[in-house]
């Protein structure tokens, strides 16, 4: 009797260690990628007056959301939202990460902007030159140019299509159920 | 690693389409040449960046890297998007037959990933209305 008492609490012990796994996997896994690749995002891309930073939102596909403060300053770490029991059911996309800035194109070398230099230092390290078309990164390199930048051109193109966003996404994953002791 | 063939893999090709137009269309790559800043006439804008220069593979090469092509058509501006949307065709059929190419022995074996846009932009301050596509690649240097 004692025997088969024991072997139910294991069983019980499994079963709770499962549901742990669980939301490693589904929730605390995705949130983790979901924010990571916010910070990512903070690091490679242009930071002036910290604005376009902090204007970053992760958004669930059940309508929850972090929104970034928008506000000038160094980058802060948003933390994303879980996702509830009923958001795992579907193939849908789970976590949606935008740019609330009106300027997020320009920024991220989409579309071509006026640029004005407002006569502050940047937060970030800059490379000086001059701009040859229409789009933020497009800088001849010289010392003596009039235009600043704080990250290279297609950084966030490069970024996304280059592979870093699928090695963020498996790195933190894989933290997640790391973290899981079965 | 071999940068400088995978960058060879993509450019020369482009380079080759746009030379051989009537009128030749001038292509610029990164840190090569530069159009002038300013310049009114049409040309073509292409950057290759690498995102991730080895990861493991089911072979036991792991010279695979991966990256950006991000192509920008420049043409004149008022003029409707037609000749902007020709030599964006010309770029998009050169990004597509690399992915006919048969793998070889030696050299770099490159394929890209679905091709995003195009977008166009104009600015009242720039003299150009500008394409623009993107894509990925994976690029495997076999010798």
């Amino acid at each position: 009797m004692a025997r088969k008492r024991g072997l139910l609490n294991e069983l019980e012990r499994l079963g709770e260690n499962l549901d742990r796994l669980a939301v490693a996997a589904f929730s605390r896994g995705p949130a983790r990628a979901a924010e990571e690749i916010v910070v990512d995002l903070q690091e490679a891309g242009p930071v002036w007056s910290g604005r376009f930073s902090n204007s970053w939102q992760i958004d669930t596909n059940d309508g929850r959301k972090t929104v970034g403060t928008g506000a000038a300053g160094y980058p802060q770490r948003l933390y994303a939202p879980l996702l509830s029991g009923r958001s795992f059911v579907g193939d849908d996309v789970k976590y949606t990460i935008s740019n609330f800035a009106p300027y997020a194109d320009e920024a991220r070398d989409l579309a071509e902007g006026i640029f004005i230099d407002p006569g502050t230092t940047p937060l970030k390290e800059y490379d000086r030159g001059t701009r040859v078309s229409g789009y933020r990164g497009d800088l001849i390199g010289n010392d003596e140019g009039p235009n600043r930048s704080t990250a290279p051109l297609d950084w966030y193109t490069t970024y996304l299509r280059g592979g870093a966003i699928d090695r963020q996404i498996k790195l933190s994953l894989d933290a997640e159920l790391g973290r899981v002791r079965l | 690693m071999n940068y400088q063939a995978i960058r060879a893999a993509v450019e020369n090709p482009l380079l080759s389409a746009f030379s051989g137009l009537a009128p030749a269309v001038p292509v610029y790559f990164d840190n090569i040449t530069a159009a002038p800043p300013n310049t009114t006439t049409e040309y073509v804008r292409v950057n290759v960046t690498f995102g991730i220069t080895n990861e493991p593979t089911l072979t036991s090469s792991v010279d695979n890297a991966r990256g950006a092509i991000v192509i920008r058509i420049f043409t004149e501006k008022g003029r409707g998007p037609a000749r902007n949307q020709t030599l964006l065709t010309t770029a998009v059929n050169v990004l597509e037959t690399l992915n006919d190419t048969a793998k070889t022995t030696s050299g770099v074996f490159f394929r890209v990933g679905e091709i995003n846009g195009p977008t166009f932009s104009a600015t009242e301050a720039a003299p150009h209305f500008v394409g623009r596509i993107d894509t990925s690649y994976v690029a495997t240097v076999l010798s």
